[in-house]
């Protein structure tokens, strides 16, 4: 079985991730070949899950000072002073579809 | 080879010690063999000369003013390219990390650089360790030093190539389904998959956050054991990192396995391993008998369940594990419209298709409509999974099954088709999944003198009876042969 195009267009929106039609089609052999292989896991046992006793076990919140702030911005493509710097959600004139709030 | 990184790592660190050879000379030995072998091999993607060499310059002084050195004195190490070192590069073999520097050292690394091992460079792997053959990284190919025309496998390509070509005498992998034991079963070289928790992964990039585990590479046990009793112990810095005491990996490792009762499963497809693994495997049991094992017939019954709860879980926590690399604070941006569509522009043309592949898989699975059915169900069948281990670990000692279906394959021979790259994985993955300690070891060579590998797989923090196990297999196999990077390829 093939996944539908749909399929594959709307994991590869959740994804972002965009693909040239002829990856769609190619995607939708593969993953449905892989999808059917996984479908086998409805042939054997299954046990609730048991609550991990980690779970639950919250870390302290406190703010700390971080000597290597520098160090991170070193690395980001575009900063302004001791932030991240990023594009406009919405591009000059764009349209709402270009911004994500408004999807 | 240089005799001196033919030495086990005990011997060679003892060497530097005692003063009968220096850091720097083991240290240019070792770059010296990389610019031998390097042109064919392809294992590195970046070799860290300047670094080693100073590293090496200190331990050296310091013994000379009458300094203690550690256990790791001079001993050079490369490291997987997910690992990261403070101040050097790490790029996950990816585009989409090109020109990332780390800013801090994964808590693995620290603790032998503690022990003054030298980090010599990183090596190549499939991008983000997604895949079994190393031609997934953006770079380059890897080859594997028995013949040339093979992979080394992965995704801890690099690493095992290097080990076993005598660039190293150590190596750091990751394994998240198989990454450090089947390349190593492919290069004819040692690899320890730890338990879940027992090694930081502070400092690793992150696949399969449960299911990742940081190991070592090396050319003998002894050498992955004292690597791992360095490397193993809780840290604040990843909570998922256990609290548990660890014992010493090498006291006891070279008594013996007699009376030790190993699990043979009656799930392992004997039927579809390639006639010389076959042999090998037979031949395996035979010796471990020999040794005074009891083995005993087990059944873990969803063990053939396994390929398919790991690309179901690993993959969906890919696809929120590397959300993270959007263009925003570092590696590769690709500007678009608006910040939404530079995400998108950025992901697009920084993951390779390997990449692609598993996050849209990934995404499937989590995705409403389809979660119950391929996330929920996956989780329901390795939880019955880890249970029959659990049953399984009351009757015997170890596990042993074949690390991999036969020897390395052919570069291109499964790059067409994902899943049965995907399937050769097969007996790695149950150990991953349950959080298990597994290690592969050589066990014999194929009619082309490729080797082949056993699997020993252990209950999880049981890592002193699976590597004192090893041992005994390994002394009693007596497996001295080197490889001779033979085979033509392109760059030849």
């Amino acid at each position: 079985m093939s996944l539908s195009l749909e399929e594959v267009r709307r994991a590869a929106a959740l994804s972002r991730l965009r693909l040239t039609p002829g990856e769609e089609l190619l995607f939708a052999e593969q993953l449905g070949r892989i999808v059917d292989y996984i479908d086998h896991l409805g042939e054997f046992e299954t046990l609730a899950e048991e609550p991990d006793p980690a779970s639950g076990v919250e870390a302290g919140d406190e703010p700390q000072a971080d000597p290597r702030g520098e160090l991170w911005l070193g690395n980001a493509p575009e900063v302004r002073g001791p932030f991240f710097a990023v594009p406009r959600m919405r591009a000059a004139g764009g349209s709402a579809a270009t911004d994500p709030l408004d999807e | 080879m240089s005799e001196l990184l033919a030495l086990p790592v005990e011997e060679l660190a003892a060497a530097v010690r005692g003063g009968e050879v220096s850091a720097r000379e083991v240290v240019e030995a070792s770059l010296g063999r990389i610019a031998d072998v390097e042109p064919r091999l392809g294992a590195f993607l970046g070799i860290e000369t300047d670094e080693a060499l100073a590293a090496a310059a200190a331990i050296d002084d310091r013994r000379r003013r009458g300094e203690r050195l550690g256990r790791l004195a001079g001993v050079p190490i490369a490291r997987k390219d997910n690992l990261a070192v403070a101040g050097r590069r790490t790029g996950c073999a990816s585009r989409i990390l090109e020109g990332y520097r780390s800013p801090f050292t994964a808590t693995a690394v620290e603790r032998l650089m503690r022990e003054d091992a030298v980090f010599v460079g990183r090596t190549n792997m499939d991008e983000f360790a997604m895949g079994s053959s190393c031609e997934n990284s953006a770079f380059q190919v890897t080859r594997n030093p028995w013949d040339l025309r093979r992979v080394p496998g992965g995704s801890s390509g690099g690493s095992a190539a290097a080990v076993a070509a005598g660039v190293v005498p150590l190596a750091l992998g990751s394994d998240t389904g198989g990454s450090i034991r089947q390349p190593a079963a492919f290069c004819g070289v040692v690899g320890l998959k730890p338990t879940y928790g027992r090694v930081s992964r502070y400092g690793l990039v992150a696949f399969g956050s449960s299911v990742d585990q940081i190991g070592p590479i090396s050319r003998d046990v002894r050498s992955s054991a004292l690597a791992l009793e360095i490397m193993a112990g809780t840290d604040a810095h990843d909570p998922t990192s256990s609290a548990r005491a660890v014992p010493s990996m090498l006291d006891g490792i070279d008594s013996g396995l007699a009376g030790l009762r190993v699990g043979i499963l009656r799930e392992v497809p004997v039927g579809g391993l390639e006639p010389a693994m076959a042999a090998a495997w037979s031949a395996a049991l035979a010796r471990l008998e020999r040794l005074g094992a009891e083995l005993v017939e087990i059944s873990v019954a969803n063990i053939p369940a396994a390929i398919a709860i790991y690309y179901v879980i690993a993959n969906s926590e890919a696809s929120a594990n590397l959300a993270r690399f959007d263009g925003v604070r570092f590696g590769l941006r690709v500007r678009g419209g608006g910040l939404e569509e530079t995400y998108t522009a950025t992901r697009t043309a920084g993951f390779g298709y390997e990449v692609k592949r598993r996050i849209i898989l990934g995404s499937f699975a989590l995705s409403a409509g389809y979660y119950d059915a391929y996330y929920g169900r996956a989780r329901g069948v390795l939880q019955a999974l880890k249970r029959q281990f659990d049953t399984a670990f009351g009757r015997v000692d170890l596990i042993a099954t074949p690390t991999t279906p036969g020897a390395a394959f052919a570069l291109g021979e499964k790059t067409g088709d994902p899943l049965a790259m995907y399937l050769s994985d097969i007996f790695t993955t149950p150990a991953s999944l349950a959080g298990l300690a597994a290690m592969a070891i050589p066990c014999g060579q194929d009619s082309s003198g490729l080797p082949l590998s056993l699997q020993l797989m252990a209950a999880p923090f049981e890592e002193a009876g699976l590597l004192r196990a090893a041992r005994a297999f390994e002394l009693d196999f007596a497996w001295q042969v080197a490889p001779e990077l033979r085979g033509e390829t392109d760059a030849a």
